[in-house]
Protein backbone atom coordinates (compact mmCIF):
# COMPACT_ATOMS: atom_id res chain seq x y z
CA UNK A 1 0.00 0.00 0.00
CA UNK A 2 1.59 3.37 -1.25
CA UNK A 3 1.51 6.51 1.16
CA UNK A 4 -0.79 8.98 1.16
CA UNK A 5 1.04 11.64 1.33
CA UNK A 6 2.99 12.71 -1.78
CA UNK A 7 6.48 14.11 -0.64
CA UNK A 8 7.83 17.13 -3.06
CA UNK A 9 11.92 16.97 -2.67
CA UNK A 10 13.07 20.49 -1.74
CA UNK A 11 15.92 21.16 -4.89
CA UNK A 12 19.27 22.00 -3.82
CA UNK A 13 19.75 25.72 -4.08
CA UNK A 14 23.12 25.54 -5.66
CA UNK A 15 21.69 23.76 -9.29
CA UNK A 16 19.27 24.92 -11.28
CA UNK A 17 17.86 21.54 -12.46
CA UNK A 18 14.12 21.31 -11.49
CA UNK A 19 12.45 18.61 -9.87
CA UNK A 20 9.50 16.78 -11.35
CA UNK A 21 7.48 18.45 -8.45
CA UNK A 22 8.75 22.16 -9.11
CA UNK A 23 5.17 23.43 -11.03
CA UNK A 24 3.38 22.53 -7.92
CA UNK A 25 6.29 23.69 -5.32
CA UNK A 26 5.24 27.22 -7.39
CA UNK A 27 1.86 27.31 -7.18
CA UNK A 28 1.90 26.13 -2.96
CA UNK A 29 4.21 29.15 -2.74
CA UNK A 30 1.53 31.72 -4.05
CA UNK A 31 0.16 31.55 -0.23
CA UNK A 32 2.97 31.62 1.63
CA UNK A 33 4.31 34.64 -0.75
CA UNK A 34 0.92 36.19 0.07
CA UNK A 35 1.16 35.70 4.05
CA UNK A 36 5.24 36.15 4.10
CA UNK A 37 3.96 39.43 2.40
CA UNK A 38 1.38 40.38 5.00
CA UNK A 39 3.87 39.70 8.02
CA UNK A 40 6.17 41.90 6.69
CA UNK A 41 3.96 44.41 6.06
CA UNK A 42 2.81 43.80 10.14
CA UNK A 43 6.88 43.79 11.03
CA UNK A 44 7.10 47.21 9.79
CA UNK A 45 4.03 48.83 11.08
CA UNK A 46 5.07 47.13 14.73
CA UNK A 47 8.46 48.49 14.48
CA UNK A 48 7.49 52.09 12.97
CA UNK A 49 5.15 52.15 16.48
CA UNK A 50 7.79 51.32 18.73
CA UNK A 51 9.54 54.31 16.97
CA UNK A 52 6.95 56.53 17.83
CA UNK A 53 6.74 54.89 21.33
CA UNK A 54 10.19 54.53 22.32
CA UNK A 55 10.56 56.17 25.67
CA UNK A 56 13.17 58.83 26.30
CA UNK A 57 13.60 57.27 29.89
CA UNK A 58 14.59 52.99 30.03
CA UNK A 59 12.57 50.97 32.83
CA UNK A 60 14.87 49.74 35.03
CA UNK A 61 14.63 46.24 35.49
CA UNK A 62 13.92 44.70 39.12
CA UNK A 63 12.92 47.93 40.13
CA UNK A 64 16.20 48.33 42.83
CA UNK A 65 16.77 50.11 45.71
CA UNK A 66 17.97 53.71 45.53
CA UNK A 67 21.19 54.08 47.76
CA UNK A 68 20.12 56.60 50.58
CA UNK A 69 22.89 59.73 50.38
CA UNK A 70 22.83 62.90 52.81
CA UNK A 71 24.69 65.93 50.93
CA UNK A 72 24.91 68.98 51.03
CA UNK A 73 23.33 71.90 48.57
CA UNK A 74 25.06 75.51 47.25
CA UNK A 75 23.13 77.32 50.15
CA UNK A 76 24.64 74.48 52.77
CA UNK A 77 21.17 72.78 53.16
CA UNK A 78 21.32 68.77 53.66
CA UNK A 79 19.53 66.75 51.54
CA UNK A 80 19.24 63.06 52.14
CA UNK A 81 16.71 61.10 49.50
CA UNK A 82 15.00 59.55 52.65
CA UNK A 83 13.83 62.89 53.05
CA UNK A 84 11.75 62.27 49.67
CA UNK A 85 9.94 59.10 50.17
CA UNK A 86 6.89 59.17 48.69
CA UNK A 87 7.66 61.65 46.23
CA UNK A 88 9.25 60.63 42.72
CA UNK A 89 12.96 61.97 42.75
CA UNK A 90 15.09 62.70 39.55
CA UNK A 91 18.28 62.41 40.55
CA UNK A 92 21.15 63.85 38.17
CA UNK A 93 24.97 63.23 38.14
CA UNK A 94 26.27 65.99 36.50
CA UNK A 95 29.98 68.06 36.21
CA UNK A 96 30.68 71.47 34.75
CA UNK A 97 33.31 70.60 32.23
CA UNK A 98 30.85 68.33 30.84
CA UNK A 99 29.13 69.63 27.52
CA UNK A 100 26.10 67.62 27.15
CA UNK A 101 25.71 68.04 31.02
CA UNK A 102 25.72 71.67 30.67
CA UNK A 103 23.57 71.47 27.51
CA UNK A 104 20.43 69.27 29.23
CA UNK A 105 20.67 71.98 32.19
CA UNK A 106 18.08 74.52 30.58
CA UNK A 107 15.52 72.13 29.96
CA UNK A 108 16.20 70.35 33.08
CA UNK A 109 15.10 73.73 34.31
CA UNK A 110 12.25 74.13 32.19
CA UNK A 111 11.05 70.48 33.04
CA UNK A 112 11.20 71.44 36.89
CA UNK A 113 8.68 74.18 36.43
CA UNK A 114 6.54 71.82 35.27
CA UNK A 115 6.95 69.29 37.65
CA UNK A 116 7.38 70.69 40.82
CA UNK A 117 4.00 71.77 40.46
CA UNK A 118 3.05 67.53 40.76
CA UNK A 119 5.28 67.29 43.89
CA UNK A 120 8.44 65.78 41.71
CA UNK A 121 11.81 66.50 43.60
CA UNK A 122 14.96 67.11 41.43
CA UNK A 123 18.62 67.27 42.80
CA UNK A 124 21.36 67.40 40.50
CA UNK A 125 24.61 66.04 41.99
CA UNK A 126 27.74 67.88 41.02
CA UNK A 127 30.87 65.07 41.06
CA UNK A 128 33.85 65.67 42.38
CA UNK A 129 33.84 69.82 41.91
CA UNK A 130 34.12 72.57 44.65
CA UNK A 131 31.50 75.06 45.95
CA UNK A 132 33.01 77.61 43.74
CA UNK A 133 32.92 76.32 40.77
CA UNK A 134 29.69 75.09 40.43
CA UNK A 135 28.50 78.64 41.82
CA UNK A 136 30.25 80.51 38.60
CA UNK A 137 28.61 77.75 36.85
CA UNK A 138 25.19 78.87 38.42
CA UNK A 139 25.87 82.57 36.45
CA UNK A 140 25.51 81.18 33.18
CA UNK A 141 22.99 78.39 33.70
CA UNK A 142 20.68 79.61 36.60
CA UNK A 143 18.69 76.89 37.82
CA UNK A 144 16.56 76.98 41.13
CA UNK A 145 16.42 73.18 41.86
CA UNK A 146 18.84 72.48 44.81
CA UNK A 147 22.80 71.78 43.13
CA UNK A 148 24.62 68.90 45.56
CA UNK A 149 28.17 68.37 46.02
CA UNK A 150 29.38 64.59 46.22
CA UNK A 151 33.14 65.90 46.57
CA UNK A 152 34.64 62.37 47.38
CA UNK A 153 32.64 61.00 44.38
CA UNK A 154 31.04 58.45 47.19
CA UNK A 155 27.64 59.23 46.29
CA UNK A 156 28.01 58.30 42.40
CA UNK A 157 29.86 54.95 43.04
CA UNK A 158 26.83 53.81 44.95
CA UNK A 159 24.92 54.12 42.08
CA UNK A 160 25.82 51.87 38.43
CA UNK A 161 26.80 54.96 37.18
CA UNK A 162 29.46 54.85 33.67
CA UNK A 163 29.52 58.32 32.42
CA UNK A 164 28.49 61.86 33.32
CA UNK A 165 25.46 62.50 32.83
CA UNK A 166 23.72 59.57 34.00
CA UNK A 167 19.83 60.13 35.45
CA UNK A 168 18.11 58.45 37.65
CA UNK A 169 14.08 58.34 38.13
CA UNK A 170 13.22 56.94 41.57
CA UNK A 171 9.75 55.94 42.70
CA UNK A 172 7.83 57.01 45.64
CA UNK A 173 8.99 53.41 47.41
CA UNK A 174 12.45 54.83 46.64
CA UNK A 175 13.18 52.49 43.87
CA UNK A 176 15.05 53.23 40.92
CA UNK A 177 12.15 52.80 38.08
CA UNK A 178 14.07 54.95 35.04
CA UNK A 179 17.15 55.69 34.14
CA UNK A 180 18.75 57.89 31.12
CA UNK A 181 22.62 57.75 30.42
CA UNK A 182 23.27 61.19 28.22
CA UNK A 183 22.17 64.36 27.67
CA UNK A 184 17.94 63.95 27.52
CA UNK A 185 15.37 67.22 26.76
CA UNK A 186 14.02 67.10 29.96
CA UNK A 187 11.15 69.16 28.79
CA UNK A 188 9.72 66.87 25.65
CA UNK A 189 6.40 65.98 26.72
CA UNK A 190 6.60 62.28 26.27
CA UNK A 191 9.49 62.16 28.71
CA UNK A 192 7.80 64.73 31.33
CA UNK A 193 4.27 62.08 30.73
CA UNK A 194 6.53 59.55 31.97
CA UNK A 195 7.56 61.08 34.82
CA UNK A 196 3.93 62.79 36.01
CA UNK A 197 2.66 59.38 35.53
CA UNK A 198 4.97 57.87 37.84
CA UNK A 199 3.88 60.29 40.54
CA UNK A 200 0.33 60.05 39.69
CA UNK A 201 1.06 55.91 40.47
CA UNK A 202 0.23 54.39 43.58
CA UNK B 1 15.17 14.35 6.52
CA UNK B 2 13.98 16.13 3.27
CA UNK B 3 15.48 19.72 4.36
CA UNK B 4 18.69 18.32 5.60
CA UNK B 5 20.72 20.10 2.45
CA UNK B 6 19.10 23.47 3.41
CA UNK B 7 19.57 23.13 7.16
CA UNK B 8 22.87 21.81 7.02
CA UNK B 9 23.49 25.08 4.87
CA UNK B 10 21.69 26.98 7.26
CA UNK B 11 23.79 25.88 10.41
CA UNK B 12 26.74 26.68 8.37
CA UNK B 13 25.48 30.28 7.65
CA UNK B 14 24.29 31.20 11.07
CA UNK B 15 28.23 31.75 12.63
CA UNK B 16 28.39 34.36 10.01
CA UNK B 17 25.41 35.74 11.02
CA UNK B 18 26.79 36.45 14.63
CA UNK B 19 29.50 38.83 13.38
CA UNK B 20 28.56 41.41 11.41
CA UNK B 21 31.49 44.30 10.27
CA UNK B 22 29.70 47.44 9.07
CA UNK B 23 31.13 48.78 5.87
CA UNK B 24 30.18 52.37 7.05
CA UNK B 25 31.29 55.31 5.23
CA UNK B 26 33.38 58.10 7.65
CA UNK B 27 32.64 61.55 7.38
CA UNK B 28 34.98 64.26 8.17
CA UNK B 29 34.22 67.98 9.20
CA UNK B 30 35.31 70.59 11.32
CA UNK B 31 33.69 70.31 14.66
CA UNK B 32 31.21 73.51 15.19
CA UNK B 33 32.40 73.94 18.76
CA UNK B 34 35.85 73.19 18.59
CA UNK B 35 36.51 73.88 14.78
CA UNK B 36 39.17 70.82 14.92
CA UNK B 37 38.43 68.27 12.62
CA UNK B 38 35.76 65.56 13.51
CA UNK B 39 34.86 61.87 12.26
CA UNK B 40 31.53 60.57 11.92
CA UNK B 41 30.16 56.81 10.74
CA UNK B 42 26.65 55.52 11.23
CA UNK B 43 26.64 51.31 11.40
CA UNK B 44 22.84 50.39 11.76
CA UNK B 45 21.92 51.55 15.31
CA UNK B 46 25.26 52.87 16.42
CA UNK B 47 26.18 56.23 15.62
CA UNK B 48 29.79 57.05 16.03
CA UNK B 49 31.58 60.71 16.20
CA UNK B 50 35.54 61.07 17.18
CA UNK B 51 36.74 64.67 17.42
CA UNK B 52 40.55 65.52 17.63
CA UNK B 53 41.79 67.55 20.72
CA UNK B 54 44.48 69.48 20.96
CA UNK B 55 47.55 68.69 22.93
CA UNK B 56 47.32 71.95 24.80
CA UNK B 57 43.48 71.32 25.37
CA UNK B 58 44.12 68.05 27.12
CA UNK B 59 46.77 69.87 29.15
CA UNK B 60 44.82 72.94 29.79
CA UNK B 61 41.62 70.63 31.00
CA UNK B 62 43.25 68.42 33.08
CA UNK B 63 45.66 71.37 34.92
CA UNK B 64 42.17 72.84 35.45
CA UNK B 65 40.80 69.33 37.34
CA UNK B 66 44.02 69.26 39.81
CA UNK B 67 47.17 67.67 37.91
CA UNK B 68 50.52 68.89 37.58
CA UNK B 69 52.71 69.73 34.36
CA UNK B 70 54.35 66.38 34.03
CA UNK B 71 51.21 64.59 35.01
CA UNK B 72 49.19 66.36 32.26
CA UNK B 73 52.12 65.83 29.59
CA UNK B 74 51.66 61.75 30.19
CA UNK B 75 47.42 62.42 29.38
CA UNK B 76 48.74 64.77 26.26
CA UNK B 77 51.59 62.78 24.90
CA UNK B 78 48.83 60.40 23.40
CA UNK B 79 46.59 60.85 20.98
CA UNK B 80 43.30 61.83 22.51
CA UNK B 81 40.23 61.68 20.77
CA UNK B 82 36.51 63.03 22.29
CA UNK B 83 34.51 60.04 21.47
CA UNK B 84 30.79 60.34 21.55
CA UNK B 85 28.78 57.04 21.05
CA UNK B 86 24.71 57.08 20.38
CA UNK B 87 22.44 53.73 20.21
CA UNK B 88 20.16 55.04 18.26
CA UNK B 89 18.29 51.84 17.84
CA UNK B 90 15.62 49.50 19.50
CA UNK B 91 17.65 47.00 21.49
CA UNK B 92 20.13 47.73 24.39
CA UNK B 93 23.92 47.49 22.87
CA UNK B 94 27.20 46.55 25.29
CA UNK B 95 30.48 47.46 24.95
CA UNK B 96 34.53 46.57 25.86
CA UNK B 97 37.12 48.75 24.91
CA UNK B 98 39.43 46.36 25.39
CA UNK B 99 37.96 45.03 22.31
CA UNK B 100 38.50 48.19 20.62
CA UNK B 101 41.58 48.97 18.68
CA UNK B 102 43.65 50.73 15.86
CA UNK B 103 45.36 50.64 13.25
CA UNK B 104 48.62 53.08 12.45
CA UNK B 105 50.36 51.97 9.29
CA UNK B 106 50.63 48.22 9.89
CA UNK B 107 50.88 48.36 13.44
CA UNK B 108 47.96 46.61 15.87
CA UNK B 109 47.65 49.49 18.69
CA UNK B 110 44.77 49.51 21.41
CA UNK B 111 43.08 52.44 23.54
CA UNK B 112 44.98 52.75 27.06
CA UNK B 113 42.37 51.73 29.78
CA UNK B 114 40.97 53.10 32.80
CA UNK B 115 42.56 50.35 34.89
CA UNK B 116 45.88 51.24 33.69
CA UNK B 117 45.90 55.08 33.72
CA UNK B 118 44.27 54.73 37.57
CA UNK B 119 47.41 52.29 38.36
CA UNK B 120 49.77 54.83 36.93
CA UNK B 121 48.20 57.86 39.08
CA UNK B 122 48.06 55.79 41.67
CA UNK B 123 51.90 54.89 41.95
CA UNK B 124 52.76 58.44 40.85
CA UNK B 125 50.52 59.69 44.55
CA UNK B 126 48.18 61.39 42.24
CA UNK B 127 45.43 62.89 44.76
CA UNK B 128 41.92 61.70 44.99
CA UNK B 129 40.20 64.75 43.48
CA UNK B 130 41.96 64.75 40.27
CA UNK B 131 41.66 61.06 39.74
CA UNK B 132 37.87 61.55 40.34
CA UNK B 133 37.76 64.17 37.79
CA UNK B 134 40.27 61.68 35.27
CA UNK B 135 37.55 59.26 35.88
CA UNK B 136 34.61 61.04 34.80
CA UNK B 137 36.49 62.63 31.66
CA UNK B 138 37.53 59.26 29.92
CA UNK B 139 34.73 57.40 27.97
CA UNK B 140 33.74 54.85 30.39
CA UNK B 141 35.50 51.61 29.33
CA UNK B 142 32.11 48.94 30.04
CA UNK B 143 28.68 50.45 29.49
CA UNK B 144 25.52 49.19 28.25
CA UNK B 145 23.25 51.66 26.26
CA UNK B 146 19.87 51.37 26.12
CA UNK B 147 17.90 52.63 23.20
CA UNK B 148 18.34 56.32 22.85
CA UNK B 149 21.37 56.32 25.77
CA UNK B 150 24.23 58.16 24.80
CA UNK B 151 27.77 59.18 25.91
CA UNK B 152 30.94 60.60 25.67
CA UNK B 153 34.42 61.13 26.63
CA UNK B 154 38.07 60.96 26.07
CA UNK B 155 39.90 57.78 24.34
CA UNK B 156 43.75 57.57 24.43
CA UNK B 157 45.21 56.35 22.10
CA UNK B 158 49.16 55.11 22.17
CA UNK B 159 50.47 57.46 18.95
CA UNK B 160 52.33 60.53 17.98
CA UNK B 161 51.66 63.41 16.92
CA UNK B 162 50.57 63.54 12.83
CA UNK B 163 49.75 59.87 13.54
CA UNK B 164 46.87 58.85 11.05
CA UNK B 165 44.36 55.85 12.63
CA UNK B 166 42.05 53.65 11.55
CA UNK B 167 39.99 52.95 14.78
CA UNK B 168 37.99 50.06 15.09
CA UNK B 169 35.75 49.37 17.44
CA UNK B 170 33.41 46.45 18.64
CA UNK B 171 30.20 46.57 20.57
CA UNK B 172 27.33 43.41 20.73
CA UNK B 173 23.31 43.60 20.37
CA UNK B 174 21.25 41.18 20.85
CA UNK B 175 24.26 38.50 20.85
CA UNK B 176 25.67 39.29 17.50
CA UNK B 177 29.13 41.51 18.10
CA UNK B 178 29.13 44.60 15.26
CA UNK B 179 32.60 46.17 14.29
CA UNK B 180 32.66 49.36 12.75
CA UNK B 181 36.02 51.48 11.42
CA UNK B 182 36.60 54.92 10.95
CA UNK B 183 39.01 55.51 8.71
CA UNK B 184 41.74 58.43 8.87
CA UNK B 185 41.46 59.83 12.04
CA UNK B 186 44.46 62.16 12.59
CA UNK B 187 46.14 62.74 15.95
CA UNK B 188 46.96 66.40 16.28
Amino acid sequence: MSSPLKVCVVPDLYYSNESPCMNRLRMNRLPALVLFAFSMLLVATVLAAQEELQPALTPVEGLPTASDFELRDLEGKTHRLSDYAGQVTIVNFWATWCPPCRREMPSMQRAWEELRDHGVIMLAIDVGEDEETVFQFTADYPVEFPLLFDLDSKVVQAYPVKGLPTTYIIDKQGRIAFQAIGGRDWDDAPLLEQIIRLQKAP
Amino acid sequence: MICRPLLKRTLLLLPMCLSVAAQAETEEALDDRTGLPRWDVQAGDVRLRLVQRLPDQTRAFFLGRGFDAEQVDRIAGHCVLQTILYNDGHAPIELDMAEWSALVGDREIQPRLMSDWQQEWQDLGVADGPRIAFRWALFPNHQRFSPGDWNMGMTTWPATRGASLDVRIRWHAEGVSHELTVEGVRCP
